[in-house]
């Protein structure tokens, strides 16, 4: 004991030290990206009478939208009237690529010096140009490559063009006279005009496409308002355009949060978010800022809120704000898309997995309102596969439902309330009549339910012109059902109780407060029967059967308390440096005990086109409800706790391609442990665990247009944990040595959308059983395990795609896509399989080829 | 509990791997139950402290061919060698039993004894007294140790690999030869005036009739895997037929218990009655299923045994054992035999 003491004060002491290095604090701008002029239009020189022509520059004020368009221009130092008139002209007609701050668009304006020069007199020419622009008549942003067709007007094609990508397109040296241009928009629609040519002249032209077939879903809908700043080292998003088209996903957009950096593949793809070496357990997902039970369906099919219904994913892998408490792992923000308010929406989509629908409007000018409902189709495809004379009774085949509401209201500019709902519930039960396989215990009514149902409000005001408010309430039970006949039995039901309140004063225009509070409280009932529970994590094989274990049952009537606040203060110091220091405190009732976690970030805008952060945090966690309840546990374990030390560098080296380089160590302690051979008090503090490796990652977004957009990324990392003081290291039950990720996704014309994801990861540790020992008593046979996680599963590898078809009609639009996970149908190992008496083992393979074909409609 | 949870349900979704032979298949040497006897109380199956107690170890094999000795027979199973240990087990959840204190004297705990070297083992040895199990919160006394076929158990190798010395764990002295590692965990009764008692299988019918000699009683240990024909000259010619032939349909076995053996025990505030778990095995054809559950009134419980395709001409003797346990440590088992020989020829036409 003395000597975990001294392990668990030495390790104190290191993380002391390792936050007593926070010093000076520095400031950032964010990563500004001057607009760009992608069209220039030449004005008439102006003939003065009498005189001769002369040079001249008028200097402009040009405002230039987030679309890239002109819409304020003026000017700022005169050349004469004439000179002013035609440039005035002139720039009214320019296009730019908009200025952005950090990658998003942004309005900007810029000082334009506009020169007439003095040219010799062109000669006469007998033919003319065609020149012009396409846009999208939603945003008025650059269309992507499309297909222009000229013909003359005996209806000879005489041109036929692509628009470059950013969407201006020229056809030189036509004949003088009527051209009929048709312009293939694809999921915008064609678009059919009339232009005369006129010889000696340039007709300049702009074409807005989709003002009447458009039916994008994508892009209407408001933005979330007053977000809070940066606060991380590293947030990594994936936008709403993105969202739900990356292969292998099958649209599911938090499924595409396994392919970002420094998050490890689950086996079977299962849905576990495994962060930077962290247990499943140690990281949490919210939605809208509420902490949510489950993300996925089980078997990790789909997520439980429609992707349609999102705006955007984070996944902050480490060092994150104080803002999020009580994990010691990463945190997947999802953010939903409030309803749109222009007109009526809606998507339908059924596919051989599940069906939903989704549906949005405005109600009047400050309400709007977006429902979904899905529901899996498993339940009516597998009576046809398993055979009715099997000793399978299925009660219930696999289903699940989840749903989604959404009431947005603006009673004042100042204030916007969302009222929400959402659920999900799983089912699935069996009734096997004999026992199955070669275990005794895995017989009689065989159950896996689980559902949350979240009803949550928030309110944001901007109670004055500084200063920020948002408060945060949600409630809704949970329930989870496991039972393997009379051998095992999870059966509990959480009510979460969960509020936050936020503030974020803005004192000065370099010094930012923000002050929160959020509590947390579940009342729990909870009945478990079954062997003893061992560790969450390094439990070895886990294999052999219940038949064996000694039964221990808990009934667990108990209430979770964990309030904590949080202040935060941003500093900009200089224009290179930014800080923020933070500082978290947590009280967990049900160990009785309180954390101070602080937290240290500072970005460094060293160019305009790069910045480094460091960061440094303090992070703790409340032990497992198996690990902390008396009847089955430990209650007077410590909080987990976790020190995260980060270093990136982020650097736009090309126009729409963001390179990143992130550095990463993490030191555990206090881990809760499970005693040697499950003897009471069951658990223990005392375990340690390291993490440590770097993520490079590559984002190509188009600087204009959105035809296409990829990911590239690379992790090295290593996860060990030691299980007390006299054990050595192991690795963590998911460690992944490398993580190699691709996704590209390209829009072809006539609406045709293919993408690929390739996978390179290296296999999950396992945990070899050298022998067994006969029971006599149960008849099974207990299995021996050697070293844990001493061996490895082979390189995991798979190729992903996903082909899309759109047809655009009036007022909506169709698409059929295919999915297909793990085209080539490597057979990729996830387990071992061992026979009855674990003297032959087989690989268990992961899952096979599975396509998915579906059709979806959007309003 | 998140990977059982897992690991369940993608067995029950994707399902598991089919390709190992199941456990009802008898290929190698094999203990399949331990029958526990209380000394002067017949039929208790569980002991009180001070009760001397028998442990009798059942071993099976895959049937030998014929010894091309003639004056050593082929055995099944072999020549066993074993080493067992008598304890008071530590305080586990997890995992095999640890022994804690030893239990002696121990008789039959190392074997066989040179009197008998064709025995079985049988272990005798006192349970302690309630003081010695109270102190140490025992509620079960254990028999741990290793068996061998043809020589000598490795009683270290364990102890080798908890001390990190080696990944190997095997049995025997000699790795060639077939060994298991057995654990046979004894609970101490907790209500002696009502104990609990091994269960006692009544009848095993083949297609609904009697089983057919002259196996109905067990296979001698020294019946040869093939060449059973002659053993079938001195039963009736009915009794014959009822042998199922190679390439025939299955067969239903039908397993019936004493009244008495499903018996009524209370756990907790509840009255409870046992279910009887039924292990199937056999060295030759398919069996239906490993594990069977008697709950009904009826006491008994039907599984069904596929021939193989095709026999020897001299026949080929198959193997079953059945055994029945209570769930609370209650035993029992029975062995029987079929001579199986090949079907009818089918001519074909000219």
């Amino acid at each position: 004991m003395l000597r975990l003491l001294g392990a668990v004060v030495v390790v104190s002491v290191l993380a002391s030290g390792a936050c007593a290095q926070k010093t000076a604090a520095a400031q950032s701008t964010p990563l500004i990206t001057p607009p760009k002029l992608i069209r220039f239009v030449e004005a008439p020189h102006p003939e003065a009478d009498g005189e001769e022509p002369v040079g001249a520059v008028v200097e402009l004020d040009i405002v230039v939208g987030k679309d890239g368009l002109v819409t304020e221009v003026s000017v700022a130092r005169s050349a004469g009237e004439s000179f002013d008139e035609a440039a005035l002209a002139a720039a009214r007609q320019f296009v730019f690529e908009p200025a952005r701050k950090d990658w998003e668009p942004i309005a900007s304006r810029i000082r334009y010096r506009y020169v007439f020069e003095l040219k010799a007199p062109p000669e006469e020419m007998t033919t003319g140009w065609l020149s012009g622009t396409i846009l999208l008549a939603e945003d008025d942003s650059a269309a992507r490559p499309v297909a222009i067709e000229i013909a003359n007007e005996r209806g000879e094609l005489v041109r036929d063009l692509v628009s470059g990508s950013n969407g201006t397109f020229v056809a030189t040296d036509l004949e003088p006279g009527k051209y009929e241009v048709n312009v293939l928009g694809g999921e915008y629609g064609d678009l059919e005009v009339e232009e005369e040519i006129v010889a000696g002249q340039v007709t300049q032209v702009i074409y807005r496409l989709g003002a009447k077939k458009r039916a994008a879903y994508r892009g209407f809908g408001e933005t979330a308002v007053v977000d809070a700043p940066p606060r991380e080292v590293v947030k990594r998003t994936i936008d709403k355009e993105e969202l739900t088209r990356i292969p292998g996903t099958r649209g599911d957009a938090l499924r595409a949060v396994e392919l970002l950096p420094g998050v490890a593949r689950p086996p079977f793809g299962i849905g576990l978010l495994i962060v930077r070496g962290a247990a499943p357990q140690d990281s949490e997902s919210f939605i809208d800022g509420i902490p949510v039970p489950l993300i996925y369906h089980f078997g990790g099919l789909t997520s439980v809120y429609n992707s349609y219904m999102l705006e955007k994913s984070d996944c902050y892998p480490g060092n994150c704000s104080v803002r999020y408490g009580r994990r010691t792992g990463g945190i997947l923000e999802v953010t939903t898309r409030d309803p749109a308010r222009d007109r009526v929406h809606g998507v339908a989509e059924i596919s051989v997995i599940d069906t939903f629908v989704t549906v949005e409007a405005p109600l009047t000018d400050k309400i709007s309102i977006s429902g979904g409902l899905r529901r899996s189709l498993l339940d009516l495809i597998l009576p046809a596969v398993i055979p009715s004379d099997s000793d399978i009774g299925v009660r219930q085949y696999p289903v699940y439902i989840d749903y989604q509401f959404k009431l947005n209201f603006r009673p004042t500019k100042r204030d916007r309330v969302r009222i929400s709902a959402y659920g999900s519930n799983d089912r699935f039960e069996l009734v096997l009549d004999e026992a199955g396989g070669d275990d005794p215990a895995i017989r009689g009514d065989t159950q896996l339910g689980t559902s949350f149902y979240n009803n949550q409000i928030d309110w944001t005001r901007r109670v004055g012109e500084k200063v920020d408010q948002e408060l945060t309430f949600n409630v809704g039970p949970s329930k989870i059902k496991f039972q393997l006949g009379d051998a095992f039995l999870v059966d509990g039901t959480f009510i979460q109780t969960y509020g936050r309140g936020e503030w974020r004063y803005q004192i000065t225009d370099k010094v930012r407060l923000i002050a929160g509070l959020d509590v947390y409280t579940a009342p729990i009932n909870f009945v478990y029967i079954g062997g003893q529970p061992g560790p969450s994590e390094g439990a070895g094989s886990q294999a052999g059967s219940l038949a064996g274990q000694d039964q221990v049952f808990a009934d667990v009537d108990t209430t979770w308390f964990r309030p904590g606040v949080y202040l935060e203060s941003g500093m900009k110091l200089g224009k290179v440096t930014e800080l923020i220091l933070g500082l978290r405190m947590d009280y967990f009732g049900d160990i009785n005990a309180f954390t101070v976690d602080p937290r240290l970030t500072t970005i460094f805008t060293v160019a305009k086109d790069m910045r480094v952060k460091l960061g440094v945090g303090v992070f703790s966690q409340p032990p497992e409800l198996q690990e902390s309840e008396a009847s089955i546990g430990n209650p007077n374990l410590d909080p987990i706790k976790a020190v995260h030390l980060g270093a990136g560098w982020e650097y736009d080296a090309l126009p729409g391609a963001r390179f990143g380089v992130e550095g990463f160590y993490k030191y555990l302690w206090d881990r809760a442990i499970a005693t040697p051979n499950g003897e009471a008090p069951f658990y223990v503090t005392g375990g340690i665990g390291r993490i440590y490796g770097a993520e490079f990652s590559i984002n190509i977004r188009p600087a204009t247009g959105r035809h296409y957009f990829g990911y590239l990324s690379y992790t090295l990392s290593r996860s060990e944990r030691k299980d007390g003081p006299l054990q050595p290291w192991r690795l963590f039950d998911f460690d992944q040595t490398h993580i190699m990720t691709a996704a590209f996704v390209y829009n072809f014309p006539r609406n045709w959308e293919i993408g690929g994801t390739v996978r390179l990861v290296s296999g999950n540790p396992n945990t070899p059983v050298i022998g067994s020992i006969y029971d006599a008593l149960n008849d099974v046979y207990i299995p021996i395990d050697g070293r844990v996680n001493t061996l490895r599963n082979p390189l995991f590898h798979q190729l992903d795609i996903r082909i899309q078809k759109k047809w655009i009609f009036e007022g909506w639009k169709l698409a059929v896509f295919l999915d297909v996970r793990n085209v080539y149908n490597q057979q990729n190992q996830e387990g071992i399989i061992f026979n009855y008496d674990f003297s032959q083992q087989t690989p268990l393979l992961g899952l096979p080829i599975i396509p998915s074909l579906g059709i979806r409609g959007e309003l | 509990m998140r990977r059982v949870l897992i690991s369940v349900v993608l067995c029950l979704v994707i399902g598991c791997s089919e390709s190992f032979l199941p456990a009802w298949a008898v290929t190698d040497l094999r203990v399949v139950a331990a029958v526990v006897e209380v000394e002067g109380q017949p039929g208790r199956a569980r002991p009180d402290s001070e009760d001397d107690i028998e442990v009798s170890l059942l071993v099976i094999d895959q049937g030998a061919p014929p010894s091309d000795i003639p004056e050593i027979p082929a055995l099944t199973p072999p020549l066993l060698e074993w080493s067992f240990v008598a304890c008071v087990p530590a305080p586990t959840l997890i995992g095999p039993p640890i022994c804690r204190d030893l239990i002696q004297p121990c008789d039959g705990c190392v074997g066989p004894s040179p009197e008998d070297p064709f025995a079985f083992p049988v272990i005798r040895f006192q349970v302690p007294s309630e003081a010695e199990l109270d102190s140490v919160q025992a509620t079960s006394v254990v028999v741990q140790g290793a068996i061998c076929a043809d020589g000598p158990p490795s009683t270290d190798s364990i102890l080798r690999f908890i001390l990190g010395e080696t990944d190997d764990l095997n049995p025997c002295e000699d790795p060639n030869n077939e060994g298991r590692f057995v654990s046979v965990k004894i609970p101490i009764e907790v209500t002696p005036q009502d104990p609990n008692l091994n269960p006692e299988i009544s009848a095993v019918e083949l297609n609904g009739r009697s089983w057919p000699p002259p196996y109905d009683q067990g296979v001698p240990r020294t019946a040869p895997r093939t060449g059973c024909k002659t053993d079938l000259d001195a039963i009736t010619e009915q009794e014959r037929a009822d042998h199922p032939v190679a390439g025939s349909s299955a067969s239903s076995i039908n397993l019936r218990v004493t009244p008495d053996s499903l018996q009524s025990y209370i756990a907790g505030e509840m009255t409870l009655t046992e279910e009887m778990q039924v292990s199937w095995l056999t060295d030759g054809g398919d069996l239906e299923r490993t594990f069977s559950f008697i709950t009904d009134l009826a006491r008994s419980v039907l599984t069904h045994w596929l021939p193989f395709p095709d026999a020897p001409e001299d026949g080929l003797l198959v193997r079953f054992t059945f055994v029945i346990r209570d769930g609370r440590g209650g035993t029992d088992w029975v062995e029987r035999g079929l001579c199986v020989l090949p079907g009818p020829s089918v001519e074909s036409p000219p």
